[in-house]
């Protein structure tokens, strides 16, 4: 009883914008940690200090636990396949037994650590944003958005439903109703026609979770005049709402999740966007300055403050690194820099260690080259995932191919333009690799992965010393 | 990597295509012989400049002191030989028994004197090529060049392999090795697996050679039998000490070893003295008050135990990357404790 109350927690936050992989990375870190994974850089392990780790009994009654097992079995299916998308919020504590390097905590036998890690819809994240804004800004943004030209054709109705909405009206549950319908049909359709595209509207339009229905929901931003609006109309309905939904749904997701980490690692899908050209890697660098933005320190806010000050170290992490070759790894490390440089600049400020890496938590390919008039192209083999087309070639899911998806742009800059084609480059997703069967001893074999041992040891090692 | 061609527009490639070639993340096709990494030399014009000489070092330059000591000593062996052939010529001449034994010792002389020889060569060729790997090792990691690194890892497997004692770090190092994609990572994780371990058995042999140098000069009636017990166990050490790297020299060999480690430690005497040896001097000098005899072995198991430390960074074929140094003073502490011999993690 008293070990337990002496053992530390350490939580880490795993954050990242729907698609960037939290799902995977949490269950093959979580993999890797229980049955000793792959890990020749991460320290404890290397150095074969961790006695074991185990999964412990869910600590949090209230939050529902993370589908391990599950995700793992996805991974073992046959094909195998990625986890679905995450839909609600779950968490997992990992408990660590490993023996300390001072001479002074062995005496006292076997250190334990216990390891929170949180998994959660990377569509909530957008959220965070909308806690510094008030209703007015979140308008003006939003009708602004909802006209750029990738979003115009899905947020006709809704726009045209704001040209014969009068915020000054008194106020309608009807016209609120509709309004938050619509709303909802726009982002929802906006974010199925096009993967990777990071809306800024409120995270729960696109997964409700448990809010269904909810008046909590029932806003959407309105066209508003410079003019202000009188009280009981329909304008001040909605944005009591849009304060509401700040109050009971963001901060207490925040407050629970993210205001008392130790450590924190952002995962960031760059391939995607790159896929889609400079304005799709705007948009991502546009949303993840605003999610880490809220981070800030200093900006008098109870909860950043509480935030920022715990966290001291902050990893940035490009995911789905096996989708190229290892030579362009450095490369996409680079355009993770500039894409998140001033969130790493703030937090380098308040004393955080800042790292940048590409990884891949489960790898999915292997490496070759190909000779082509004499040129060397670095490729990359491995099994499309169906319907993923590249040069005119349509793959069926199960055979496999070898790939080149072009080389990364050597200045990272370039990747950032904002109407940059994306000529050059194609990245196609790969099926998770085929999990070796148990061996004798009733083991899976580890699975492979790039650098996820370099980042565990960045995030976990000190507290393992 | 980067040109905008038309040829890497990104494409697909069937496996089956012949222009694809499954590289190895294993191990790249070993075209390359020793000699690319003594090209890979010849064109790298700014050479790194390492103040501490090692294996690296060895070089076969003219120099005219040693081609006239060279011409000297042959004419002597010439004017033995041919007064050795002329004795043996008549004996052999002389058909009787005294004719027949003669023979066969010549015999006996000449293959022993021909393997001798032959192990001498080959025990330089081992060191040579150990030196060649830490040339490569070195501008891997200068260049942060995966591909040189994964050359320079197969050619220190193949040093290896076939050593029963190293099959274990080896299965896991190759186990790893896949997993590594950063540049340094390959050859800091074999620093780790697979030099450690030989890290450990070399600071043991020093260890026991330092105690027993010690305890020799301590007890022995003689000076002259101290020096030559000194000499002859420091070249055992460094025999052994290389051996255990993947050198293994001659007789030698080893003695040009020792010139490359006596080298070593005039290069970096001054930091040694002031990092390893001060406390070590200070230490003798209140132990030779209380016995002349113990305070020299303390200094020469010392010594003894710098020697080895030199030798140890003489002979790796890789520098210290992520394992932890052979330092003197780490062994000087043990080397006069009881059980100096035994099996301990220094790390």
């Amino acid at each position: 009883m008293l070990t337990d109350m002496m053992t530390p927690t350490l939580r880490l936050g795993v954050t990242g914008l729907s698609r960037a992989g939290k799902t995977i990375f949490i269950t093959a870190l979580i993999r890797s940690l229980v049955s000793g994974g792959r890990l020749p850089f991460f320290l404890p392990e290397a150095e074969g200090r961790i006695e074991r780790a185990y999964l412990e009994p869910q600590p949090d009654d209230a939050v529902p636990r993370f589908d391990y097992e599950g995700h793992l079995a996805a991974l073992s299916r046959d094909p195998p396949d990625w986890p679905e998308s995450t839909r609600r919020l779950s968490q997992l504590r990992v408990t660590i037994e490993y023996r300390s390097e001072s001479a002074l905590r062995r005496a006292f036998g076997i250190s334990r650590l216990h390891l929170d890690v949180v998994d959660y819809p990377g569509e909530w994240l957008v959220d965070l944003p909308l806690l510094n804004m008030s209703y007015d800004a979140w308008c003006a943004e939003a009708v602004a958005q909802a006209a750029a030209p990738r979003r115009q054709a899905h947020s006709t109705a809704w726009r045209t439903f704001l040209e014969t909405a009068d915020p000054n009206a008194p106020q309608d549950e009807q016209i609120a109703l509709r309004g938050a319908q619509l709303f909802g049909d726009y982002l929802r359709a906006a974010r199925a026609d096009d993967h990777v595209l990071h809306t800024t509207g409120p995270g729960r339009f696109l997964l409700p979770g448990d809010l269904e229905g909810s008046p909590l929901l029932t806003f959407c931003p309105l066209a508003l005049g410079g003019d202000g609006y009188g009280r009981g109309s329909l304008a001040a309905m909605m944005a009591r709402r849009f304060e509401s939904y700040k109050t009971h749904v963001v901060k207490p997701f925040f407050r629970d999740h993210f205001s008392r980490l130790d450590r924190q690692i952002v995962l960031v899908d760059v391939l995607g966007p790159l896929n889609e050209g400079g304005d799709a890697i705007v948009d991502l660098e546009q949303a993840l300055e605003a999610v880490l933005s809220v981070f800030r320190t200093g900006s008098g806010n109870w909860f950043s403050a509480l935030f920022t000050r715990r966290i001291d170290k902050l990893l940035f992490a490009a995911t789905k690194a096996d989708h190229i070759h290892s030579s362009s790894h450095d490369r996409l490390e680079a355009i993770l820099r500039v894409i998140t440089d001033r969130a790493m600049g703030r937090a380098a400020e308040t004393g955080a260690e800042v790292g940048v890496q590409a990884l891949a938590a489960l790898r999915a390919t292997r490496e070759a080259e190909a000779k082509v008039d004499g040129e060397l192209l670095p490729c990359i083999v491995g099994v499309p995932m169906p319907g993923e087309r590249i040069g005119g070639k349509v793959f069926d899911g199960r055979a496999e191919a070898a790939v080149f998806p072009g080389d990364l742009p050597a200045n990272p800059r370039d990747a950032l333009k904002r109407d940059a084609a994306p000529a050059g480059l194609h990245f196609v997703r790969f099926r998770p690799p085929r999990l070796l069967p148990p061996g004798i001893d009733g083991e899976s074999p580890p699975l492979p992965n790039i650098r996820l041992d370099r980042a565990l040891d960045f995030l976990l090692s000190d507290w393992l010393a | 990597m980067t040109s905008d061609t038309d040829n890497r527009r990104p494409r697909a490639f069937d496996p089956t295509d012949p222009a694809l070639r499954t590289v190895s993340e294993v191990e790249p096709p070993a075209a390359e012989a020793p000699t690319s990494s003594r090209a890979r030399r010849g064109r790298q014009a700014p050479k790194p400049t390492s103040v501490r000489p090692t294996a690296g070092h060895i070089k076969r330059g003219i120099r005219w002191g040693s081609m006239l000591l060279s011409g000297i000593a042959g004419l002597i062996a010439l004017a033995t030989t041919l007064w050795f052939t002329r004795y043996v010529e008549i004996a052999l001449a002389r058909q009787d028994w005294v004719g027949w034994i003669a023979f066969a010792l010549l015999c006996l002389v000449g293959i022993s004197a021909l393997v001798l020889i032959l192990r001498e060569i080959i025990g330089m060729f081992r060191l040579a090529r150990l030196g060649a790997l830490r040339q490569e090792v070195t501008h891997a990691l200068h260049d942060k060049d995966p591909a040189a690194e994964r050359r320079a890892i197969g050619h220190l497997k193949r040093i290896l392999s076939g050593r029963a004692d190293m099959k274990w770090p080896l299965a896991r190092f190759t186990e790893h090795e896949r997993a590594v994609m950063t540049a340094g990572d390959l050859l800091s994780l074999a620093d780790r697996e697979l030099m450690m371990p030989l890290d450990q058995e070399a600071r043991r042999t020093v260890l026991a050679t330092a105690k027993r140098i010690g305890m020799v000069t301590a007890i022995s009636p003689m000076p002259w039998i101290a020096m030559l017990y000194v000499m002859i166990e420091n070249l055992r050490m460094l025999r052994a000490i290389a051996g255990l790297y993947g050198g293994r020299p001659g007789p030698l060999g080893a003695l040009r070893l020792a010139r490359l480690v006596v080298g070593h430690i005039i290069a970096t005497g001054g930091v040694a003295f002031t990092d390893d040896l001060l406390g070590q001097f200070l230490g003798q000098d209140l132990l030779r008050r209380l016995s002349r005899r113990l305070g020299e072995g303390a200094f020469n198991g010392a010594l003894t135990a710098r020697v080895g430390a030199a030798a140890v960074e003489v002979c790796r074929p890789l520098p210290f990357i992520s394992a932890p140094p052979v330092r003197a003073r780490d062994m000087l502490a043990e080397a006069f404790r009881r059980n100096a011999t035994s099996t301990r993690d220094a790390g």
